[in-house]
């Protein structure tokens, strides 16, 4: 006997995590007396929800009469529920006997259904498929755990991470949760002796489990347990950083972190402003390729592309970073909770292995500093990255430029302070985008601009005509480029293009020529 | 005005067409159609059927809902055991004979000629042209759907 499909999707887009939920998960946690992944709890609890809900509608039924089951005998006036026809209920208003050469003793009882039609159905009939249990549709989407993590898993889990995280007995780390109260205590000994490792290790990363064995951590409970709680023990304690991915547990010693990834280089730093993202966003897909900026959304995950090549701005080379955009998050490792990720670039040339770090909070890869100074690399170079054949590792190279000398913007800062850009001849290593490719001979003063927040200070739209002013003036027409305009504003301060675009479309001095081309109005000009 | 009038089809039957047993034409062409079917049943069935009366009827009870119809009782223990039993269709059996028994253990579900011939191991059009003869055999007749 199959049961109507059980729960609809709306039950699980309401889905709310109930106390009820919180009990069934905490003892779940008790009962397993190991740390669970999110996933996991959720699979659970999804299966439990499923298991109620089975009970619940078998006693909702149930109040309505009782099921009609052919093996039974029912008497007049006995109200019945019949799963075979829709869950349709009726009262018995007549019993005979029954006659059929292939049931002995059979007995027909009339029904007056709810609808009011009167229908026959047999009783005392031993051999019959409805005699058997009520069950529900195992292929039922709607109570198969699989099926709803594919279609709400997102959703869930999020919903289920919030509830938990509201809850200060439970404690998670990398990405698994345990009741704090079962946890095992960690000495302060066992964590200096940790720290020692890892200052010993140039500050790690270090497995939990090399960490374990180096400093002779052993208990009589499980190990997973044990390990679990010297996670804590090492997340709790400020001296220490979880920098692993996804799936593993690697410890750093903060205070032997690059200071980049400790606090984000003042070349990064932005405070977003407002602005119409509707009215830019046709403008933004006309960018040519190579463009990715962290404090943008519009470049969708290139799930399919194995390699992108990103088109540096000042700020990224100046800092020895490169963007984590949407589209480079798919290929950079990523963490539960780790808001630091630290990994392995590899120089797909030289096969030269060096660190790099994962700021997840603030959108930005590091570890490059050298391998720019290295490599000659320049404002508007073309960074190839790509996975690695190792998790956790990333191949970055960039293609020799066919040329050895080009004419470029170069950037001149007068004694003012105030900016200028000239085409002059320079060296140039790596292939670059001709749009933001950018010359900056001096450094030094371009530096002394950023750490006296020059073009900070002033409104955004200032440095924006500002620059367009001078950009203007490397051609007859003074047209300016916005990808040219956005690589140029970045050189003083830190802008993302959706900004530039928005300020250039609104700004009354400025006219739009069509494309991204636009110049100063003939007034202004 | 005049009254439409429900005449018999005159389009040629082919391979496709279908049959069934059309009991109703059988009954009134045949007033030993029942003592026939008797024949046909099975010898427990005979011996049941025995001192009953011809006409009587039985509380058929559908193998999915438990929903009790009344039936004729003859046809339906025929159709529902007898003709199930493994020897009620014999290899060696002339055709007609096969045919009708095929429709009585199939529950008189309409066939055509060629999925019959597959049945009968004979040639489609041998069997249609057998069906379709001057004389209707125990009520073999064209399926017409009402």
């Amino acid at each position: 006997m199959i049961a109507p499909a059980l729960l609809n999707d709306n039950y699980w887009t309401e889905f709310k995590i109930e106390p009820s939920d919180i009990e069934f998960i905490y003892n779940l946690l008790m009962e397993k007396a190991e740390p669970l992944p999110s996933a996991v709890l959720l699979r659970e609890l999804i299966s439990h929800r499923i298991e109620q809900q089975k009970i619940s509608m078998q006693q909702r039924t149930k109040d309505k009469g009782v099921y009609y089951l052919p093996k039974e005998q029912f008497e007049k006036g006995d109200h019945l529920l019949f799963p075979a026809l829709d869950m349709c209920t009726g009262k018995v208003t007549a019993v005979r006997d029954g006659f059929n050469p292939e049931f002995e003793n059979l007995k027909v009882i009339e029904v007056k259904m709810d609808s009011g039609e009167i229908r026959s159905f047999a009783s005392n009939l031993a051999d019959h498929a409805l005699n058997t249990a009520y069950e529900f549709n195992e292929e039922d989407p709607s109570q198969k755990p699989d099926a709803i993590l594919a279609a709400h898993g997102d959703l869930l889990k999020s919903r289920l991470s919030d509830a938990l995280k509201s809850h200060d007995d439970l404690v998670k780390i990398a990405g698994s949760w345990f009741p704090r109260s079962l946890l095992v205590d960690i000495s302060v000994g066992h964590l200096n002796l940790a720290e020692a490792v890892l200052e010993e290790a140039n500050g790690g990363p270090i497995a939990i489990g090399e960490l374990m064995k180096q400093i002779e951590l052993e208990s009589d409970v499980d190990d997973k347990l044990l390990e679990f709680s010297f996670d804590l023990a090492l997340q709790d304690d400020k001296r220490f950083d979880e920098v692993g991915p996804a799936g593993e547990t690697l410890w750093f010693l903060h205070d032997m972190e690059p200071d980049d990834v400790k606090e984000t280089p003042v070349f990064l730093k932005y405070t977003p402003k407002e602005y119409s993202h509707e009215s830019v966003q046709q403008f933004l897909e006309m960018f040519e390729g190579n463009l990715y900026d962290e404090w943008e959304t519009w470049d969708s995950p290139h799930l399919s592309e194995k390699e992108i090549s990103i088109s540096l701005i000042y700020p990224h080379w100046r800092s020895g970073t490169l963007p984590l955009s949407n589209s480079l998050k798919q290929l950079f490792p990523t963490a539960h909770e780790a808001p630091r990720v630290n990994f392995t670039f590899t120089d797909s040339y030289t096969q030269k292995k060096f660190p790099g770090w994962v700021v997840r909070n603030q959108n930005y890869i590091c570890g490059l500093t050298d391998w720019y100074a290295d490599h000659e690399i320049m404002p508007g170079s073309l960074i190839k990255v790509q996975k690695g054949s190792q998790p956790g590792e990333i191949l970055i190279h960039y293609d020799k430029s066919r040329q050895n000398k080009e004419w470029l913007k170069t950037v001149l800062i007068g004694s003012d302070k105030g900016i200028v850009f000239a085409m002059l001849k320079h060296n140039i290593n790596a292939e670059f985008n001709e749009r933001m490719a950018i010359a900056i001979p001096d450094v030094a003063a371009v530096d002394e601009i950023w750490s006296n927040r020059i073009y900070e200070k002033e409104p955004i739209n200032k440095t924006i005509l500002r620059i367009t002013r001078e950009l203007a003036k490397l051609n007859p027409q003074g047209q300016v480029h916005a990808q040219e305009l956005y690589a140029a504003v970045n050189v003083v301060r830190r802008c993302p293009p959706g900004l530039i675009l928005a300020q250039l479309l609104q700004e009354p001095q400025i006219a739009h020529l069509g494309d991204l081309y636009f110049r100063f109005s003939e007034k202004e000009a | 005005m005049t009254e439409p009038v429900n005449r018999p089809s005159f389009v040629r039957p082919t391979v496709e067409t279908l049959f069934h047993i059309d009991f109703a034409w059988w009954k009134d062409n045949d007033s030993n159609w029942r003592i026939f079917l008797q024949s046909y049943l099975c010898e427990k069935h005979q011996e049941l059927f025995k001192n009953q009366a011809d006409d009587v009827v039985i509380d058929a009870v559908d193998p999915v809902t438990a929903e009790v119809k009344q039936v004729d009782g003859l046809l339906h223990e025929l159709m529902n055991h007898c003709a199930k039993q493994p020897e009620f269709i014999d290899e060696n059996m002339p055709l007609v004979a096969k045919v009708f028994r095929i429709f009585l253990a199939n529950g008189n579900h309409p066939l055509n000629a060629m999925q019959l011939s597959e049945m009968v191991n004979r040639p489609a059009l041998t069997v249609l042209t057998t069906l379709t003869g001057p004389q209707i055999y125990k009520g073999i007749r064209i399926f017409q759907e009402e």
